[in-house]
Protein backbone atom coordinates (compact mmCIF):
# COMPACT_ATOMS: atom_id res chain seq x y z
CA UNK A 1 0.00 0.00 0.00
CA UNK A 2 1.45 2.93 -1.15
CA UNK A 3 -1.11 6.22 -0.58
CA UNK A 4 -0.27 9.12 -3.31
CA UNK A 5 -3.67 10.84 -2.42
CA UNK A 6 -4.61 11.64 1.05
CA UNK A 7 -7.30 13.81 1.86
CA UNK A 8 -8.50 15.05 5.11
CA UNK A 9 -11.22 17.14 6.58
CA UNK A 10 -10.95 19.20 3.07
CA UNK A 11 -13.86 21.71 3.05
CA UNK A 12 -14.33 24.64 0.03
CA UNK A 13 -16.72 27.36 -0.44
CA UNK A 14 -16.96 29.31 -3.46
CA UNK A 15 -16.69 33.12 -2.96
CA UNK A 16 -21.10 32.95 -3.51
CA UNK A 17 -21.17 31.39 -0.63
CA UNK A 18 -22.01 27.63 -2.36
CA UNK A 19 -20.65 24.83 -0.14
CA UNK A 20 -18.72 22.96 -2.58
CA UNK A 21 -16.85 20.14 -0.41
CA UNK A 22 -18.09 19.79 3.03
CA UNK A 23 -15.50 17.46 4.88
CA UNK A 24 -14.28 14.95 1.92
CA UNK A 25 -11.56 12.19 3.30
CA UNK A 26 -9.76 9.70 1.13
CA UNK A 27 -7.07 8.01 0.48
CA UNK A 28 -5.95 6.24 -2.41
CA UNK A 29 -3.36 4.51 -3.40
CA UNK A 30 -1.02 4.29 -6.30
CA UNK A 31 -1.78 2.30 -9.13
CA UNK A 32 -5.63 2.43 -8.44
CA UNK A 33 -8.57 3.69 -10.59
CA UNK A 34 -11.09 4.99 -9.17
CA UNK A 35 -14.24 6.72 -10.62
CA UNK A 36 -16.22 9.51 -8.96
CA UNK A 37 -19.75 9.36 -9.68
CA UNK A 38 -22.35 11.89 -8.20
CA UNK A 39 -25.24 13.98 -9.23
CA UNK A 40 -24.43 17.73 -10.83
CA UNK A 41 -23.54 19.93 -8.42
CA UNK A 42 -22.20 17.17 -5.80
CA UNK A 43 -18.34 18.87 -5.56
CA UNK A 44 -16.38 15.59 -8.09
CA UNK A 45 -14.90 18.60 -9.82
CA UNK A 46 -14.26 20.98 -7.26
CA UNK A 47 -12.75 18.00 -5.48
CA UNK A 48 -10.45 17.06 -8.35
CA UNK A 49 -9.04 20.72 -8.92
CA UNK A 50 -7.72 20.88 -5.11
CA UNK A 51 -5.34 17.69 -6.00
CA UNK A 52 -3.07 19.86 -7.94
CA UNK A 53 -3.32 23.41 -6.50
CA UNK A 54 -5.90 25.25 -8.80
CA UNK A 55 -8.41 25.34 -5.65
CA UNK A 56 -7.11 25.48 -2.15
CA UNK A 57 -9.94 24.62 0.59
CA UNK A 58 -9.50 24.17 4.60
CA UNK A 59 -8.18 20.87 5.53
CA UNK A 60 -5.35 18.85 4.12
CA UNK A 61 -4.14 17.73 1.05
CA UNK A 62 -1.17 15.42 0.28
CA UNK A 63 -0.21 13.86 -3.16
CA UNK A 64 2.46 11.54 -2.22
CA UNK A 65 3.25 12.15 1.10
CA UNK A 66 3.49 16.24 0.51
CA UNK A 67 0.88 19.19 1.57
CA UNK A 68 0.29 20.95 -1.41
CA UNK A 69 1.83 24.74 -0.99
CA UNK A 70 3.17 27.42 -3.05
CA UNK A 71 6.96 25.95 -2.81
CA UNK A 72 5.90 22.78 -4.38
CA UNK A 73 3.57 23.60 -7.10
CA UNK A 74 4.85 23.43 -9.89
CA UNK A 75 6.02 19.42 -8.64
CA UNK A 76 2.70 18.40 -7.66
CA UNK A 77 1.30 20.28 -11.52
CA UNK A 78 3.44 17.98 -12.64
CA UNK A 79 2.58 14.77 -10.41
CA UNK A 80 -0.98 15.38 -10.69
CA UNK A 81 -2.12 15.84 -14.69
CA UNK A 82 -5.98 17.22 -15.21
CA UNK A 83 -7.39 16.48 -18.46
CA UNK A 84 -10.60 19.01 -18.77
CA UNK A 85 -13.79 18.50 -19.73
CA UNK A 86 -14.00 20.71 -22.31
CA UNK A 87 -11.40 19.65 -24.82
CA UNK A 88 -11.42 23.49 -26.25
CA UNK A 89 -10.42 24.61 -23.25
CA UNK A 90 -7.65 22.92 -22.89
CA UNK A 91 -6.09 23.17 -26.44
CA UNK A 92 -5.44 26.72 -26.51
CA UNK A 93 -1.84 26.84 -28.75
CA UNK A 94 -2.01 27.50 -32.41
CA UNK A 95 -1.03 23.72 -33.07
CA UNK A 96 -1.24 20.55 -31.77
CA UNK A 97 2.45 20.05 -31.58
CA UNK A 98 2.78 23.25 -29.75
CA UNK A 99 -0.05 22.33 -26.99
CA UNK A 100 1.28 18.97 -26.30
CA UNK A 101 4.49 20.52 -25.75
CA UNK A 102 2.93 23.36 -23.40
CA UNK A 103 3.56 21.33 -20.51
CA UNK A 104 7.31 19.94 -20.82
CA UNK A 105 8.40 23.11 -21.81
CA UNK A 106 6.76 25.39 -18.50
CA UNK A 107 8.46 22.47 -16.64
CA UNK A 108 12.16 23.41 -18.32
CA UNK A 109 12.62 21.03 -20.80
CA UNK A 110 14.65 22.73 -23.92
CA UNK A 111 12.28 23.02 -27.18
CA UNK A 112 14.09 19.55 -27.99
CA UNK A 113 13.20 17.81 -25.30
CA UNK A 114 9.77 19.45 -25.57
CA UNK A 115 9.33 18.56 -29.36
CA UNK A 116 10.55 14.74 -28.34
CA UNK A 117 7.88 14.37 -25.05
CA UNK A 118 5.20 15.59 -27.58
CA UNK A 119 5.61 13.66 -30.22
CA UNK A 120 6.18 10.63 -27.73
CA UNK A 121 2.71 11.42 -26.10
CA UNK A 122 1.21 11.59 -29.75
CA UNK A 123 2.17 8.46 -30.54
CA UNK A 124 0.61 6.79 -27.25
CA UNK A 125 -2.85 8.63 -27.90
CA UNK A 126 -2.82 7.84 -31.46
CA UNK A 127 -1.96 10.88 -33.15
CA UNK A 128 1.64 10.43 -34.90
CA UNK A 129 2.27 13.26 -37.07
CA UNK A 130 -0.39 15.51 -36.33
CA UNK A 131 2.09 17.85 -34.80
CA UNK A 132 1.26 20.08 -37.85
CA UNK A 133 -2.52 20.62 -37.36
CA UNK A 134 -4.21 22.88 -36.07
CA UNK A 135 -6.79 22.10 -32.47
CA UNK A 136 -9.77 23.64 -34.32
CA UNK A 137 -8.67 20.78 -37.31
CA UNK A 138 -9.59 17.76 -35.16
CA UNK A 139 -12.97 15.90 -34.45
CA UNK A 140 -13.81 15.85 -31.16
CA UNK A 141 -12.24 12.42 -30.64
CA UNK A 142 -8.85 13.52 -31.68
CA UNK A 143 -9.39 16.70 -29.41
CA UNK A 144 -9.51 15.07 -26.62
CA UNK A 145 -6.97 12.39 -27.32
CA UNK A 146 -4.66 15.62 -27.76
CA UNK A 147 -5.76 17.18 -24.15
CA UNK A 148 -4.54 13.39 -23.27
CA UNK A 149 -1.56 13.41 -24.64
CA UNK A 150 -0.88 17.26 -23.19
CA UNK A 151 -1.07 15.75 -20.26
CA UNK A 152 0.95 12.63 -20.54
CA UNK A 153 3.78 14.67 -22.04
CA UNK A 154 4.73 15.86 -18.54
CA UNK A 155 4.85 12.72 -17.15
CA UNK A 156 2.40 13.26 -14.04
CA UNK A 157 1.97 9.92 -11.32
CA UNK A 158 -1.52 10.72 -11.58
CA UNK A 159 -3.77 11.29 -13.98
CA UNK A 160 -7.29 13.08 -13.36
CA UNK A 161 -9.68 13.20 -15.98
CA UNK A 162 -13.40 15.12 -16.03
CA UNK A 163 -15.85 14.02 -17.87
CA UNK A 164 -13.52 11.88 -20.25
CA UNK A 165 -16.46 10.67 -22.82
CA UNK A 166 -18.19 14.00 -22.84
CA UNK A 167 -19.47 14.77 -26.84
CA UNK A 168 -17.73 11.49 -28.18
CA UNK A 169 -19.56 9.13 -30.73
CA UNK A 170 -19.52 5.27 -29.78
CA UNK A 171 -16.44 4.69 -31.48
CA UNK A 172 -14.64 7.70 -30.22
CA UNK A 173 -15.61 6.29 -26.44
CA UNK A 174 -14.55 3.16 -27.39
CA UNK A 175 -10.80 4.05 -28.84
CA UNK A 176 -10.54 6.34 -25.59
CA UNK A 177 -11.31 3.28 -23.08
CA UNK A 178 -8.57 1.03 -24.90
CA UNK A 179 -6.50 4.20 -24.40
CA UNK A 180 -6.91 4.34 -20.40
CA UNK A 181 -6.67 1.23 -19.87
CA UNK A 182 -2.84 0.38 -20.11
CA UNK A 183 -2.12 3.35 -18.74
CA UNK A 184 0.12 3.01 -15.53
CA UNK A 185 -1.01 6.22 -14.21
CA UNK A 186 -3.05 6.22 -11.20
CA UNK A 187 -6.07 7.25 -12.39
CA UNK A 188 -9.38 9.65 -10.67
CA UNK A 189 -12.26 9.54 -13.27
CA UNK A 190 -15.21 11.85 -12.84
CA UNK A 191 -17.96 10.43 -15.04
CA UNK A 192 -21.39 9.78 -15.50
CA UNK A 193 -20.53 6.92 -17.88
CA UNK A 194 -20.61 3.73 -15.84
CA UNK A 195 -19.79 1.28 -18.89
CA UNK A 196 -16.34 3.21 -18.87
CA UNK A 197 -15.87 3.17 -15.62
CA UNK A 198 -16.14 -0.51 -15.69
CA UNK A 199 -13.90 -1.10 -18.06
CA UNK A 200 -11.57 0.96 -16.30
CA UNK A 201 -11.82 0.77 -12.32
CA UNK A 202 -11.86 -0.96 -9.72
CA UNK A 203 -13.21 0.99 -7.69
CA UNK A 204 -15.55 3.98 -7.45
CA UNK A 205 -16.56 7.14 -4.58
CA UNK A 206 -19.86 9.02 -4.78
CA UNK A 207 -20.31 12.03 -4.16
CA UNK A 208 -23.28 14.08 -1.93
CA UNK A 209 -24.12 17.22 -1.31
CA UNK A 210 -19.61 18.08 -1.23
CA UNK A 211 -19.34 14.50 1.20
CA UNK A 212 -18.35 11.10 -0.07
CA UNK A 213 -21.08 9.26 0.91
CA UNK A 214 -20.12 5.62 -0.43
CA UNK A 215 -16.89 4.37 -1.13
CA UNK A 216 -15.49 0.58 -2.38
CA UNK A 217 -15.51 -1.68 -5.06
CA UNK A 218 -17.49 -0.40 -8.04
CA UNK A 219 -20.42 -2.54 -8.61
CA UNK A 220 -21.04 -2.55 -4.81
CA UNK A 221 -21.03 1.57 -5.20
CA UNK A 222 -23.09 1.21 -8.10
CA UNK A 223 -24.98 -0.99 -6.60
CA UNK A 224 -25.40 0.61 -3.41
CA UNK A 225 -26.42 4.43 -4.77
CA UNK A 226 -28.72 2.72 -7.22
CA UNK A 227 -26.82 4.98 -9.79
CA UNK A 228 -26.35 4.14 -13.60
CA UNK A 229 -28.63 2.58 -15.51
CA UNK A 230 -30.43 1.23 -12.40
CA UNK A 231 -31.59 4.65 -11.61
CA UNK A 232 -33.25 4.67 -14.92
CA UNK A 233 -35.28 1.80 -13.53
CA UNK A 234 -38.21 4.20 -12.36
CA UNK A 235 -38.54 6.06 -15.40
CA UNK A 236 -41.52 6.11 -17.34
CA UNK A 237 -42.26 3.42 -19.64
CA UNK B 1 -19.92 25.59 -40.38
CA UNK B 2 -18.41 28.38 -42.68
CA UNK B 3 -14.74 29.53 -41.08
CA UNK B 4 -11.86 31.60 -42.66
CA UNK B 5 -9.03 29.62 -42.80
CA UNK B 6 -6.27 31.97 -42.26
CA UNK B 7 -3.13 29.61 -41.89
CA UNK B 8 -4.13 27.76 -45.87
CA UNK B 9 -1.28 29.00 -47.37
CA UNK B 10 1.16 27.97 -44.57
CA UNK B 11 2.53 24.94 -45.21
CA UNK B 12 3.54 25.61 -48.78
CA UNK B 13 7.82 24.92 -49.20
CA UNK B 14 9.05 27.94 -50.72
CA UNK B 15 12.38 30.03 -49.80
CA UNK B 16 9.91 33.06 -48.38
CA UNK B 17 8.26 30.09 -46.20
CA UNK B 18 11.35 29.14 -45.26
CA UNK B 19 13.04 32.07 -43.91
CA UNK B 20 13.14 33.30 -39.86
CA UNK B 21 10.23 35.11 -39.42
CA UNK B 22 12.28 38.15 -37.69
CA UNK B 23 13.44 39.20 -41.37
CA UNK B 24 9.90 38.64 -42.83
CA UNK B 25 8.57 40.71 -40.24
CA UNK B 26 11.41 44.00 -40.54
CA UNK B 27 11.20 43.38 -43.91
CA UNK B 28 7.05 44.44 -44.28
CA UNK B 29 7.95 47.07 -41.43
CA UNK B 30 10.29 48.50 -43.74
CA UNK B 31 8.01 48.34 -46.37
CA UNK B 32 5.17 49.86 -44.60
CA UNK B 33 7.38 53.00 -43.16
CA UNK B 34 8.52 53.66 -46.35
CA UNK B 35 4.96 53.94 -47.91
CA UNK B 36 3.82 55.87 -44.82
CA UNK B 37 6.70 58.54 -44.86
CA UNK B 38 6.46 58.73 -48.40
CA UNK B 39 5.00 62.31 -49.61
CA UNK B 40 6.36 62.63 -53.56
CA UNK B 41 6.45 60.25 -56.30
CA UNK B 42 4.03 58.42 -54.83
CA UNK B 43 2.65 56.53 -58.09
CA UNK B 44 6.41 55.66 -59.23
CA UNK B 45 6.79 54.02 -54.91
CA UNK B 46 3.65 52.42 -54.44
CA UNK B 47 3.90 51.06 -58.42
CA UNK B 48 7.61 50.27 -57.35
CA UNK B 49 6.61 48.08 -53.94
CA UNK B 50 3.60 46.71 -55.31
CA UNK B 51 5.58 45.06 -58.36
CA UNK B 52 8.34 43.67 -55.53
CA UNK B 53 5.33 42.14 -53.55
CA UNK B 54 3.66 40.49 -56.70
CA UNK B 55 7.10 39.23 -57.86
CA UNK B 56 7.57 38.31 -54.27
CA UNK B 57 3.92 36.92 -54.02
CA UNK B 58 5.02 34.36 -57.27
CA UNK B 59 8.41 32.94 -55.45
CA UNK B 60 6.56 31.95 -52.55
CA UNK B 61 3.63 30.05 -54.53
CA UNK B 62 0.70 31.46 -52.82
CA UNK B 63 -2.00 32.47 -55.44
CA UNK B 64 -1.40 36.21 -56.69
CA UNK B 65 -5.14 37.00 -57.02
CA UNK B 66 -5.80 35.24 -53.18
CA UNK B 67 -3.13 37.86 -51.84
CA UNK B 68 -4.61 40.89 -53.94
CA UNK B 69 -8.49 40.21 -52.54
CA UNK B 70 -7.23 39.54 -48.98
CA UNK B 71 -5.52 43.06 -49.22
CA UNK B 72 -8.99 44.76 -50.50
CA UNK B 73 -10.04 44.23 -47.10
CA UNK B 74 -8.30 47.29 -45.76
CA UNK B 75 -10.08 49.77 -48.14
CA UNK B 76 -13.18 50.35 -46.59
CA UNK B 77 -11.06 51.57 -44.17
CA UNK B 78 -8.87 53.68 -45.89
CA UNK B 79 -12.06 54.62 -47.78
CA UNK B 80 -13.88 55.61 -45.46
CA UNK B 81 -11.28 58.09 -43.74
CA UNK B 82 -10.55 59.59 -47.51
CA UNK B 83 -14.20 60.63 -48.40
CA UNK B 84 -14.20 61.79 -44.50
CA UNK B 85 -11.73 64.04 -45.49
CA UNK B 86 -12.83 65.04 -49.28
CA UNK B 87 -16.40 65.85 -47.38
CA UNK B 88 -14.06 68.52 -45.57
CA UNK B 89 -12.76 70.17 -48.51
CA UNK B 90 -15.99 70.10 -51.01
CA UNK B 91 -19.13 70.31 -48.62
CA UNK B 92 -19.43 74.00 -47.18
CA UNK B 93 -19.61 74.12 -43.36
CA UNK B 94 -18.18 70.43 -42.98
CA UNK B 95 -17.41 69.49 -39.45
CA UNK B 96 -13.85 68.41 -41.47
CA UNK B 97 -11.53 70.99 -42.86
CA UNK B 98 -8.00 71.04 -44.37
CA UNK B 99 -9.22 67.93 -46.28
CA UNK B 100 -7.12 66.15 -48.73
CA UNK B 101 -6.79 66.67 -51.97
CA UNK B 102 -8.19 63.86 -54.64
CA UNK B 103 -4.86 63.02 -55.62
CA UNK B 104 -3.64 62.92 -52.30
CA UNK B 105 -6.34 60.96 -51.18
CA UNK B 106 -6.26 58.64 -54.07
CA UNK B 107 -2.02 58.25 -52.70
CA UNK B 108 -3.28 57.32 -49.39
CA UNK B 109 -5.65 54.98 -50.43
CA UNK B 110 -2.60 53.36 -52.94
CA UNK B 111 -0.88 53.41 -49.67
CA UNK B 112 -2.76 51.53 -47.39
CA UNK B 113 -3.64 48.91 -50.00
CA UNK B 114 -0.11 48.41 -50.79
CA UNK B 115 0.92 48.14 -46.89
CA UNK B 116 -1.80 45.55 -46.77
CA UNK B 117 -0.81 43.64 -49.46
CA UNK B 118 2.59 43.30 -47.93
CA UNK B 119 1.26 41.79 -44.25
CA UNK B 120 -1.08 39.51 -46.60
CA UNK B 121 2.29 38.26 -47.44
CA UNK B 122 4.03 37.93 -44.35
CA UNK B 123 0.67 36.32 -42.78
CA UNK B 124 0.31 33.81 -45.77
CA UNK B 125 3.82 32.63 -45.56
CA UNK B 126 4.27 32.65 -41.71
CA UNK B 127 2.90 30.39 -39.87
CA UNK B 128 0.72 32.05 -36.61
CA UNK B 129 3.56 30.60 -34.23
CA UNK B 130 6.78 31.27 -35.79
CA UNK B 131 5.22 35.20 -36.42
CA UNK B 132 4.69 35.14 -32.53
CA UNK B 133 7.85 33.64 -31.57
CA UNK B 134 9.25 36.63 -34.11
CA UNK B 135 7.86 39.33 -32.62
CA UNK B 136 8.20 37.74 -29.13
CA UNK B 137 12.10 38.16 -30.08
CA UNK B 138 11.62 41.67 -31.53
CA UNK B 139 10.42 42.57 -27.88
CA UNK B 140 7.14 42.84 -28.36
CA UNK B 141 4.94 42.48 -25.28
CA UNK B 142 4.55 39.31 -23.91
CA UNK B 143 0.43 40.13 -23.06
CA UNK B 144 0.16 41.38 -26.43
CA UNK B 145 1.23 38.52 -28.20
CA UNK B 146 -1.29 36.43 -26.11
CA UNK B 147 -3.85 38.35 -26.93
CA UNK B 148 -3.22 37.71 -30.71
CA UNK B 149 -3.01 34.07 -30.07
CA UNK B 150 -6.20 33.89 -28.20
CA UNK B 151 -8.12 35.39 -30.52
CA UNK B 152 -7.28 33.74 -33.45
CA UNK B 153 -7.68 30.43 -31.59
CA UNK B 154 -11.04 30.98 -30.52
CA UNK B 155 -12.02 33.30 -33.40
CA UNK B 156 -13.32 30.13 -34.61
CA UNK B 157 -14.60 28.88 -31.61
CA UNK B 158 -16.86 32.14 -30.46
CA UNK B 159 -17.74 31.88 -34.05
CA UNK B 160 -19.15 28.49 -33.95
CA UNK B 161 -20.85 29.46 -30.51
CA UNK B 162 -22.76 32.46 -32.49
CA UNK B 163 -23.51 30.32 -35.30
CA UNK B 164 -25.44 27.89 -32.68
CA UNK B 165 -27.29 30.47 -31.37
CA UNK B 166 -28.88 31.84 -34.47
CA UNK B 167 -29.18 28.59 -35.65
CA UNK B 168 -31.43 28.23 -32.12
CA UNK B 169 -33.25 31.57 -32.55
CA UNK B 170 -33.92 30.54 -35.99
CA UNK B 171 -35.19 27.26 -35.37
CA UNK B 172 -37.41 28.32 -32.99
CA UNK B 173 -39.40 31.03 -35.25
CA UNK B 174 -36.50 33.98 -34.97
CA UNK B 175 -35.33 36.03 -37.38
CA UNK B 176 -32.12 36.33 -38.38
CA UNK B 177 -29.97 39.53 -36.34
CA UNK B 178 -30.79 42.26 -38.54
CA UNK B 179 -34.92 41.32 -38.73
CA UNK B 180 -35.07 40.80 -35.06
CA UNK B 181 -33.76 43.92 -34.20
CA UNK B 182 -31.51 45.38 -32.21
CA UNK B 183 -32.53 44.05 -28.54
CA UNK B 184 -32.36 40.37 -29.87
CA UNK B 185 -29.12 41.29 -31.70
CA UNK B 186 -27.50 42.67 -28.41
CA UNK B 187 -28.88 40.07 -25.97
CA UNK B 188 -27.08 37.29 -28.20
CA UNK B 189 -24.10 39.83 -28.46
CA UNK B 190 -24.46 39.51 -23.95
CA UNK B 191 -24.73 36.18 -23.67
CA UNK B 192 -21.60 35.40 -26.12
CA UNK B 193 -19.30 37.84 -24.31
CA UNK B 194 -20.64 36.13 -20.95
CA UNK B 195 -20.02 32.50 -22.50
CA UNK B 196 -16.54 33.96 -23.75
CA UNK B 197 -15.48 34.98 -20.22
CA UNK B 198 -15.97 32.19 -18.59
CA UNK B 199 -14.19 29.81 -21.50
CA UNK B 200 -11.46 32.29 -20.57
CA UNK B 201 -11.45 31.52 -16.53
CA UNK B 202 -11.68 27.80 -17.55
CA UNK B 203 -8.38 28.30 -20.25
CA UNK B 204 -6.64 30.00 -17.67
CA UNK B 205 -7.14 27.08 -14.98
CA UNK B 206 -5.88 24.88 -17.88
CA UNK B 207 -2.99 26.73 -18.41
CA UNK B 208 -2.35 26.86 -14.48
CA UNK B 209 -2.14 23.10 -14.42
CA UNK B 210 -0.11 22.33 -16.62
CA UNK B 211 2.40 24.98 -15.22
CA UNK B 212 1.27 28.04 -16.71
CA UNK B 213 3.64 31.06 -14.70
CA UNK B 214 2.53 33.95 -16.90
CA UNK B 215 4.72 33.79 -19.77
CA UNK B 216 5.07 31.64 -23.29
CA UNK B 217 7.20 29.22 -23.26
CA UNK B 218 9.68 29.39 -26.51
CA UNK B 219 8.73 26.38 -28.22
CA UNK B 220 11.18 26.29 -30.66
CA UNK B 221 14.74 28.31 -31.93
CA UNK B 222 14.62 30.89 -34.63
CA UNK B 223 17.96 30.85 -36.56
CA UNK B 224 18.53 33.64 -38.77
CA UNK B 225 20.67 32.48 -41.58
CA UNK B 226 22.21 34.43 -45.00
CA UNK B 227 18.61 34.15 -46.63
CA UNK B 228 17.25 36.55 -44.14
CA UNK B 229 20.15 38.87 -44.25
CA UNK B 230 20.25 38.90 -48.69
CA UNK B 231 16.05 39.42 -47.91
CA UNK B 232 16.79 42.21 -45.23
CA UNK B 233 19.54 43.57 -47.43
CA UNK B 234 17.30 43.59 -51.19
CA UNK B 235 14.14 45.01 -49.52
CA UNK B 236 16.27 47.81 -47.83
CA UNK B 237 17.87 48.33 -51.72
CA UNK B 238 15.15 48.39 -53.61
CA UNK B 239 13.51 51.13 -51.52
CA UNK B 240 16.46 53.22 -51.24
CA UNK B 241 16.29 52.85 -55.14
CA UNK B 242 12.92 54.03 -55.76
CA UNK B 243 13.43 56.97 -53.09
CA UNK B 244 16.40 57.91 -55.35
CA UNK B 245 14.60 57.60 -58.96
CA UNK B 246 11.51 59.41 -57.42
CA UNK B 247 13.74 62.51 -56.87
CA UNK B 248 15.08 62.54 -61.02
CA UNK B 249 12.15 61.73 -62.10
Amino acid sequence: MNPVIQVRSLRFAYPDGTRALDGVDVTIDSGESVALFGPNGSGKTTFVLHLNGLLAGEGEVRICGEPIGKRNLRRIRQQVGVVFQHADDQLFMPTVGEDVAFGPLNLGATPEEAQRAAAAALNQVGLAGMERRAPYHLSAGEKRRAALAGVLAMAPEILVLDEPTTALDPPGRLALIGLLIPLRQTKLIVTHDTELARHVCGRALFFEKGKITCDGPLEQVIDRTQWGSAALRGAPA
Amino acid sequence: MHLILLDHWNDLDSPLHRLDPRGKILATGAVVLFLVLSTGGLGLKCGGVAAMLASMIVLSRVPLGYCLARACLVLPFSGLAVAASLAGRWLPGAYFSGGLSPEAALAAVAKSYVSALAVVLLVATTRLSELLRGLQMLRVPGTFLLIVQFLYRYLFVLSEEAQHMSCARRSRGGGNWASSGLRAAAGSIAVLFVRAYARAERIHRAMLARGFTGALPAGYRLRWSLGDSTLMALTLAFLAALEAASLFL
